[in-house]
């Protein structure tokens, strides 16, 4: 316990000086901006900004880029409950009570309700992520090779299973991911894959080109294709503060979200998405009066919003502790961080501690810079929403294509990117999701280490990844996770139809 | 009960078997080692290998209870927007940070169904502005603003 006083202080220490809380604000704005802003989300923004971050402190770069990153999840329900257009796929969940509030003129209540439930979540989250790291860290480093791949598999078995797209389709992206992986030189022999000679793809696909191209070219494309529907209910939110009623009826929510976000947060591959899901379904098992719920119940949007930031900050503790991202966002940051030279994992806590300690300190000021920027500002975000898309799109298109070209001065990586936008566009037509392919390409150096010295150290047994006993319990949780969620995804999907209509 | 092809799944899985294919074409192209030393060649084969049975069992489950609805594209998105990008990277050496921008932010507003001139004419000067502003001279990223060599 005194360990963690002693790293904390160390860490507020690193948050507070005037340059990262300066970033920490720009960071939590951001992200405030593009979670508010529909067809602008986080990932879309760290993809275009990480090759900005390039020349910054690791620390720096970090902490505005999660900044961005748990904003974007803050803010999102903004616009959920304002337009009944969810600012991030993980408020979906909001729409269903918190847009029947808003047209009842309970618009205030609502917001305030959901920043609320965001800064408790947030703030009781932070403290697992800080007492839970370096468990999980301690533990990871009894692992080998074998138990590290089977690691890896299980993180892309979750993030495909976890998609409403079909989960055979789900893992051929994971899959497909892995081969445009092995592009590139090989680590082992020096001997260049595929390349076919090709200089700009000597060293692999830009991760940079790859990420933008799918998250950014090819989500304007999807946006900008049915053209501008936009309906802002009311521009005037009256009476922010909740009465007492609604704060008796949300309190028990929000601490069961909070529990519940930060659990399923920790796990490989699941996140945001699954929590505010999970915990919308709880609360609506729970209610006396299951009845109000889609009628602009509280609860429905208290409990959810609750489970969604608790998820998001746990959601750091694989990419930080064992170096396996659990979704697109935290594929960047992993590749933030390795363009920096850190390489994640077990060793991370104690190589970098003041990394480690100063970006969880910065999460609880952004926390608190969040605070004020949802509740007394919360106008000017309204206000924003009214910014039409077509003033928007172009400025993340030149800011994508600047930043691909400064990863290696290289215009044929834009060119490149925008020619796979295409591709990302025909893969979002064929319902074939883009956050296991980006895994799985991220992935795949260490997979393929892992696999080949697990197979060395086995002398070419391959049953070594089922005879040792962590291996065999990792595999046979990815198993049990393809069937017991292959199953109710009819069930989710209609969840979500139900959202959107 | 009638079932109908699901042509978004058919194409899907088409793209993988012709990838998974390709790369276990070419993956004996490379030392494929044995399997206490796998080779380059050996892991891009066993992924290949199972893209490509990934991608058959797209083929082979492919009959739904539900007629393919597709969504429909916008030809002019899908064309421009992507040029916007490629016109980016083909100025940006010769011509300079300041013309790319501008010339890619004009294509790029195209992809909007109604242009709006004057609108898009004041956003690539803004843009163009702005990317000097903060990229060079704000952030000194090795960007030539102006055409080099006339």
């Amino acid at each position: 316990m005194m360990d963690i006083i002693h790293n904390l202080s160390v860490g507020f220490g690193v948050a507070l000086t005037p340059s990262n809380a300066l970033y920490c604000l720009i960071g939590a704005t951001l992200g405030t901006l593009v979670g508010v802003l529909p067809g602008l989300g986080p990932v879309t923004t760290i993809a275009m900004l990480l090759p900005f971050t390039f020349k910054l402190p690791a620390v720096v770069s970090l902490i505005m880029l999660s900044g961005i990153y748990y904003g974007a999840h803050h803010a999102a329900a903004t616009s959920a409950i304002m337009l009944n257009m969810p600012g991030e796929p993980t408020s979906v969940v909001i729409c269903i009570d918190g847009h029947p509030m808003a047209r009842q003129g309970r618009a205030g209540p609502a917001l305030c309700t959901s920043a609320l439930s965001s800064f408790f979540a947030g703030c009781v989250s932070i403290v697992v992520l800080g007492l839970f790291s370096p468990m999980l860290a301690a533990a990871a480093k009894s692992f080998g090779s074998a138990e590290y791949a089977s690691m890896i598999v299980m993180a892309l078995i979750t993030v495909s299973v976890i998609s409403s797209a079909s989960t055979l389709t789900t893992i051929s992206m994971a899959v497909l991911g892995l081969v445009l992986g092995t592009i590139g030189t090989d680590l082992d022999s020096g001997v260049q894959r595929f390349t076919f000679n090709l200089d700009n793809i000597a060293d692999g696909i830009s991760f940079v080109a790859l990420a933008v191209a799918l998250f950014a070219f090819a989500s304007i494309m999807s946006f900008l294709g049915p053209g501008e529907i936009r309906q802002l209910i009311s521009a005037k939110v009256t009476g922010l503060f909740p009465t007492r009623k609604d704060l008796a009826a949300s309190w028990k929510p929000i601490l069961r979200g909070t529990a519940l976000g930060s659990i399923i947060g920790i796990f490989p591959g699941t996140g945001p998405m699954v929590a505010s899901f999970a915990a919308y379904s709880m609360e609506k098992r729970l209610a006396a009066d299951p009845s109000r719920f889609g009628n602009g119940a509280i609860e429905g949007v208290a409990g959810p919003e609750a489970a969604n930031n608790a998820s998001a900050f746990t959601h750091f503790i694989p990419m930080l502790t064992l170096g396996i991202p659990a979704g697109p966002a935290m594929a960047l940051m992993l590749a933030a961080l390795t363009i920096q030279g850190i390489s994640a994992g077990p060793e991370l806590i104690s190589k970098h501690a003041d990394l480690f300690w100063g970006v969880i300190a910065s999460m609880w000021i952004g926390n608190l810079m969040l605070l004020v920027l949802n509740l007394p500002l919360i106008g000017i975000w309204i206000r924003l929403l009214a910014v039409p898309y077509r003033f928007l799109y172009p400025v993340v298109l030149m800011c994508c294509c600047v930043g691909i070209y400064t990863v290696q001065s290289s215009a044929a990586d834009v060119i490149m990117a925008a020619v796979f936008g295409l591709v990302g566009l025909v893969f979002d037509k064929l319902r074939c999701p883009p956050a296991p392919l980006i895994l799985g390409f991220i992935l795949e150096p260490v997979l393929e280490e892992n696999f080949r010295r697990a197979m060395l150290l086995a002398r070419g047994d391959i049953t070594t990844f089922v005879t040792r006993p962590i291996s065999l319990g990792i595999l046979l949780l990815s198993v049990a996770l393809l069937f017991v969620f292959a199953r109710p995804k009819a069930r989710r999907g209609s969840l979500a139809a139900i959202a959107r209509s | 009960m009638t079932r109908f092809w699901d042509w978004q799944r058919i194409a899907a899985g088409l793209i993988f078997t012709a990838v998974g294919g390709f790369f276990v074409l070419r993956a004996p192209h490379y030392a494929m080692g044995n399997l206490t030393r796998l080779g380059p060649g050996g892991f891009p084969l066993l992924l290949g290998g199972l893209l490509l049975i990934l991608g058959i069992a797209h083929l082979l489950t492919a009959r739904t209870a539900a007629v393919t609805v597709f969504e429909r594209v916008s030809w002019r998105v899908v064309m421009l927007v992507p040029l916007s990008g490629v016109a980016f990277g083909l100025t940006v050496d010769r011509l300079g940070l300041v013309l790319a921008i501008i010339i890619s932010t004009a294509i790029g507003c195209l992809a909007n169904r109604r242009v709006r001139i004057v609108e898009t004419a004041i956003l690539c000067l803004v843009l163009a502005a702005f990317g000097a502003g903060v990229f060079v001279y704000g952030l000194g990223l090795p960007f030539s603003l102006f055409p080099t060599d006339w």
